[in-house]
Parts: C-alpha cells; structure tokens; sequence
C-alpha cells in the first residue's frame, strides 16, 4: 500500500470528507479517485453496510455505505454524495461518503490520539483526532479495519 | 516520439532502465572474457619460464656429469672413484626428476620433439659413461679416458646443444606470449572505452527523450489552464497532445471537453443576452412612439377645447342678438353656418382620436407580448447557468483528483498540485459568478412583471380615453342635428326666433358638456403620458441589467 509522506515536512495528505455532519479524513495516498454517484446495483444477501456494487469504467467496484458502517445515519444518495475508490489487497472499493469537502496537509505532530470516551465501533475504526484551521476536528479512519469484514464480526462478538 | 506516447509513463520508464542495463551487462561481460584471456596467457607464459628454467638446470648438470667423468678416469684412487659414482648416480636421479616434470608440462608438437631430442641424447650418454666407469673400475684407464674424451664428451656438449636449443625455443615462445597478451590489453581496453562512450550517448539520448515525451505535454496543459484562469478559452489544446494514449494525454482530453463546455455555454449566454437586448430596442420604441402619439393627441384636444369655446362664444352673441333686430337673423345665419363647419371640424378630430386611442391600445397589446418573450429569454438563461453550475462542479471533482494525483506522483507533481489549486480556484469562480447571473436573471424576470402590469394599466386608461371620444362623437352628433333644426327655423320669421333662442340655449348646454368632456380627455392624456415614462423607465433597468450582464460574459474570451 502506498502511503504519500512527505518526511521532509512529516505531514500527511488527507482528504476531508463528511458523514452524517462528521468530518472525517482518510490518507489520500490510499485513494486512486473521487468519482460522482451514478448507478449502484444492490447485492442480495450482503451486510447491510454493502451499499452494492458500480461499474468503473467497466470495472466491477464493491461500494460501501460509510454511514452504515460507522453505525451512524444511512448516507442519503443526492448532488452532493461522492464516492472515495481505494485500492485494498488488489481491489477497488468504493467507500460512500455525504460530501467531500477539500485535501490538505495533515502534520503528523497534530494528529492526537481518540479520546477515551468514544467507544464501540467508531472507536475501533478511529487512527486518530486533528484539529483543523477553523479549529474544527476532524477523525482520522483506519483503511485496514474499515474494509475488513472480520473486525465487523469481532465486534460483535466483543458486544455479546 | 509517437511510439513514446502510446506507453504509459512506468512503463517507459522501465523499458529505459532495462535498455541501459543491458547495455552495462554487454560492457562487463566483455571486460571479464578479455580479463580471463590475459589471465590464461599469463599463466601459459609463467610455465615457459618455468620450462626454460629447467632446461637450463639440464644443461648445467651435463656439465657436471663431465667434470666428475673426467677426474673418474683420471685417478687411481678407488675410494675417490666410488664417491663420484655416487655423485653422478645423485645428478643422474636430479635430473630424470627433471625431465619427468618436463615430459609432464611439454603441450606442444616442437616441444615434444625438441624434449625427446634432449632425453635421446642423453639416454646415449649415460650407456657411454656407464661403459667409461665400467672401462675404469677394470683399471683400463687409458681405454676410459679415450671412450670419454671420444665419445662422452661430444656427447655431453651435445646434450648442452639441445637444451640450450630447447631454451632458445622456450625464449622465443615467451616474447611470442608477451607481445599477444600486449595487443590483447590494447583492444580490449580500445572496446571498452567504444562502449563506454556508446552507453554515455545511450543513456543521454534515452532520458533526453523520456523526460521530455512528459514534461513537454504537461507544459502546454499548464499554459493552457492558466489562460482559461484569465478568462481566455479561445485556444484549444493541440491534436498531437489528445491523441496520446497515456496518463497526460487523459488529463489533456479531460481539460479540453472543460474548455469546449465551458465556451458553449459562453456562447448560448451570448446569444440569450443578444435575444433581450432587441426585445428591449423594440419596447423602448413602442414606448417612444406611444409617447410621440400621445402628444398628438393632446394637442388635438387643445384644438378642439379652442373650438369649443368659441362655439360657445359664438353662441352668446347670437343669444344677446337674437333680442335686438330680425335683421340680425342673416348674421346669426352666419353664424350658424360657422358653427357648422367648426362641427365638423370637431367630428373630423373626434373620429381621429379614436382611430389614435385603437391605435394606441394595439400597440400596447404587442408590447406585452415583447415584455412577455423577454421573460421567457430571461428563464432560458436560467437553464444555461444551470448548466454551468454543474460544470462547475465536474470542475472541482476534477481538481480534487488533480490534487491526489499531483500528490502520487511526490515531488515530481508538485508543479502540477499548483495547477490543479488554480482549476480548484478557477471552479469557485465560475459558481460565484454564475450565482451573480441568477440574481441578474431574477431581476430582469421581476423588472418584466412590473412593465406588463404597467402596460395593462396603460391600456386600461387608453380604453377610457377611447370611451370618452366615443360619448364626444355622439354629443357632436346631437349638436350636428340641432344645428340642422335652427337653419331650418331661420328661415321664418321673428317668432321663430324665440324659438331659436331656446334652442341656442341648450345648444350652449351641450358645448359646456363638451368642454367638460375634453378637460377629462385631457387628463387622460396626461395619465398616458406618465405611464409611457414609466415603462421607459423599466426598459433602461432592463438594459441596465443585461449591461451587467454582458460584462460579466464578456470576461470571457472565446
């Protein structure tokens, strides 16, 4: 996997992008492209976090619903919803987002550890906390943990 | 450079690397084959010395068995002789050791020939020592010293012969190896500085045209964002830089269906604001026109208000003469006959005003619908800025990929990173400004309702002034008739004449209503005349706002 840092200025690339009016960021290293909704097949009998799946120039994209995921509102399809495709052990991933807002320079100095109130699955799925320049913070989200249908089995095993 | 274009940007890349080491490798596997060819003829020239060395030991033992022969058959002393022989029998064994290492390392024909000489010889020349020993242990001394100083002897330089020929031999073969191995080094070295050089040309050659199939590309796509930044989208991208297949011509394509999307719209804007502009022309003409009218038609009822007084005037004299004489009956004849043509007079102008006043409601009628078609133009440039708000938005997708792309390539994209920022800059812009049009568009549609309100109030007091020369018509006619009456009573007498008066009286009645009739008309007038301002006044808003309009299209150069 491929992560851009620039060690010179030890800062990370990180797109900032909106779930249920929570700003979250993910390393842009990971992403290959933003792209618009357009047509999204729904798959029978998958978890209900799996939005379905698109065609990217004629390539097949699982599409996950980051709202469902993170326990969190349904991301609600209109103008403004874009999805996030990242390449994940050799496969393209559509990560369904309400909104992206821009891509800046994250210092890796700035990025603090996620407070310990936060708990279950947002609290799992959560690398880190940074406070952004209009002092508003944004969740830094691990890749690994979000795509991996395991930890969403563990969890629940961790609930019961 | 056409080739270049059609592979990816790694994979040209890769192939150049490959190319140049395979070039190295060819370098080092020369150097090591020439290297181990030296190394093989040093070593063969290593073991000539070592030959000729040998051979030079064999001479010098011959010599030896020599000197011991001859003191062997020279003395008596039989202790003496058995140490010799035992001397010679060590020599003898030295060098058959000797020659065994010789026969061993010998490779070549003249070699062997010139080693089976030497061993000959001196196989012949141990049978003759041995019988010059055997001569004098048997006390023939004499016959010893013959056989030895006739035949050893020849023997023993014949030996020293042959070895020293095996050395010349051996000699020659070592300045034979010596003057190769120094032509060897020669060319070699010669070949590896020829592909030295050829590598050092490759390699400039190679990255000269990798880098520049990119950077060239890349370069032109710059400039051309940055003029579509400053408003120009005249320019399209060159057909050389589309029709590659890789990486820059993707961006390349993507720019320019951006810049030929953007210029449509553009150009539709253009010709929305061309469309509301003539409207507009036509609107303040007709304004113009019913003003120009309007004024006429005051100034008709100004003549006929005159008419109407002197009517009157002309009225009470004939009342104040009707008293005095009969006589005066020619003169109110006259009279009478003048207020027949001042009738008709008024008719004629009556018949006038109504035929301005349909007139005029016509035109009304055609300038709401010109109003009505602005407001129509008005929401068709909504649509346009509709479009041009999505655009915005692919625009800002498009930098925000720019942006993660620029970032993947590392220190390489960071030009590349600035110009993606400048389209990011470039779309909020375009959404500003197409924000700017909505409220334009939302004035011009709000100026438009109120100038159809404003012309129906028009009509509205058109049709009343219509209304009111209709009733004026009608009273003219009504005047028309009692005229008639009074010329026909004229003609009798003087009783008639009261007749008359009471006549001229409510002929004086219906001229006050006349003259009350017009003052109305007259305000009406007045009232058109306000609201024809009025609408001129709504038409230069209007070309106020497509002036604003206009100029903010015209940032743009197509």
């Amino acid at each position: 996997m491929i992560s851009i840092e620039n060690t010179e200025q030890n800062s990370i690339l990180t797109v900032i992008f909106v779930v249920d009016d929570i700003l979250f960021g993910l390393d842009a290293g990971i992403i290959q492209e933003v792209v618009q909704v357009k047509k999204i097949t729904p798959v029978r009998q998958a978890p209900p976090y799996i939005a379905g799946v698109m065609n990217l120039r004629g390539r097949v994209v699982t599409v996950i619903d980051l709202g469902t995921r993170l326990e969190m509102q349904q991301v609600e399809i209109n103008d403004q919803c874009r999805i996030l495709i990242v390449e994940w052990k050799q496969e393209y991933i559509g990560v369904l987002v309400n909104s992206v807002s821009e891509v800046i320079q994250v210092e890796k100095s700035d990025i603090k550890s996620s407070p310990g109130n936060v708990k279950g699955v947002q609290q799992m799925f959560i690398s880190g906390v940074f406070k952004r320049l209009d002092q508003t913070h944004a969740c830094l989200l691990d890749i690994d943990k979000l795509l991996d249908p395991e930890s969403r089995e563990n969890e629940k095993d961790r609930v019961e | 450079m056409n080739l270049f274009s059609k592979i990816k940007i790694g994979k040209r890349l890769m192939l150049s690397f490959a190319m140049l080491c395979v070039f190295t490798i060819a370098i080092i596997a020369v150097t090591i084959s020439g290297l181990v060819d030296v190394t093989k003829q040093v070593n063969l020239n290593a073991r000539n010395s070592e030959l000729l060395l040998t051979s030079q030991d064999v001479s010098v033992y011959a010599h030896k068995i020599g000197e011991l022969l001859a003191v062997i058959t020279i003395t008596n002393d039989k202790n003496q002789r058995e140490m010799y022989k035992s001397k010679i029998g060590k020599i003898r064994l030295a060098y058959r050791s000797l020659l065994d290492s010789l026969q061993k390392q010998v490779a070549s024909e003249e070699e062997k020939v010139l080693l089976k000489a030497v061993v000959d010889v001196i196989t012949g020349v141990q049978v003759s020592t041995d019988q010059a020993i055997a001569l004098a242990d048997s006390g023939l001394l004499d016959n010893a010293r013959s056989l030895f100083s006739e035949k050893a002897v020849v023997e023993l330089e014949k030996i020293t012969e042959n070895a020293e020929n095996f050395v010349a031999f051996q000699k020659k073969q070592i300045l034979n190896l010596e003057s190769k191995v120094k032509k060897t080094v020669v060319s070699l070295s010669r070949l590896v500085i020829f592909l030295g050089v050829l590598l050092v040309a490759f390699s400039i050659i190679m990255s000269t045209l990798t880098t520049r199939s990119i950077t060239r590309p890349l370069a032109e796509i710059g400039s051309k964002i940055v003029a579509v930044a400053d408003g120009n989208i005249a320019s399209d991208i060159s057909q050389e830089l589309l029709s590659r297949s890789d990486e820059v011509g993707t961006i390349g394509k993507c720019v320019q269906n951006l810049i030929s999307n953007l210029k449509n719209s553009i150009v539709n804007l253009t010709s929305g604001m061309k469309d509301i502009a003539n409207s507009t022309g036509e609107l303040q003409s007709i304004a113009t026109t019913l003003n120009k009218e309007t004024a006429g038609l005051k100034q008709r009822a100004t003549t006929v208000a005159a008419s109407t007084e002197e009517m009157s005037a002309n009225t009470h004299s004939v009342a104040s003469g009707m008293d005095e004489t009969s006589n005066s009956i020619s003169s109110v004849a006259a009279a009478t006959e003048e207020m027949n043509a001042t009738i008709s007079d008024i008719a004629q102008n009556a018949e006038k005003a109504r035929s301005v006043s349909a007139e005029a409601m016509k035109q009304g009628e055609t300038i709401v619908d010109v109003v009505k078609k602005l407001g129509i133009s008005a929401k068709d440039i909504n649509t346009v800025t509709e479009t041009i708000t999505s655009i915005s938005a692919q625009t800002n997708l498009l930098a925000l990929n720019a942006t993660i792309e620029a970032a993947r390539a590392g220190a390489a994209g960071k030009g590349f990173a600035v110009v993606a920022n400048e389209i990011k800059t470039l779309a909020e812009q375009t959404s500003t400004a197409t924000g700017d049009i909505k409220a334009k568009i939302n004035g011009i549609q709000t100026a438009t309702e109120k100038a159809i309100a404003d012309i129906q109030q028009i009509t509205g007091v058109i049709k009343d002034v219509g209304d009111i020369v209709n009733g004026i018509a009608t009273a003219i006619e009504e005047q028309s008739t009692v005229t008639k009456d009074i010329a026909a009573n004229i003609s009798q007498a003087t009783d008639g004449v009261k007749d008359a008066n009471v006549r001229i009286r409510e002929t004086a009645k219906v001229s006050n209503e006349a003259a009350r009739d017009i003052s109305i008309m007259k305000n009406g007038f007045d009232g058109i005349v306000e609201v024809t301002g009025q609408v001129n006044y709504s038409t230069e808003q209007i070309v106020n706002a497509s002036g604003k309009i206009k100029s903010i299209v015209e940032q743009f150069k197509v």
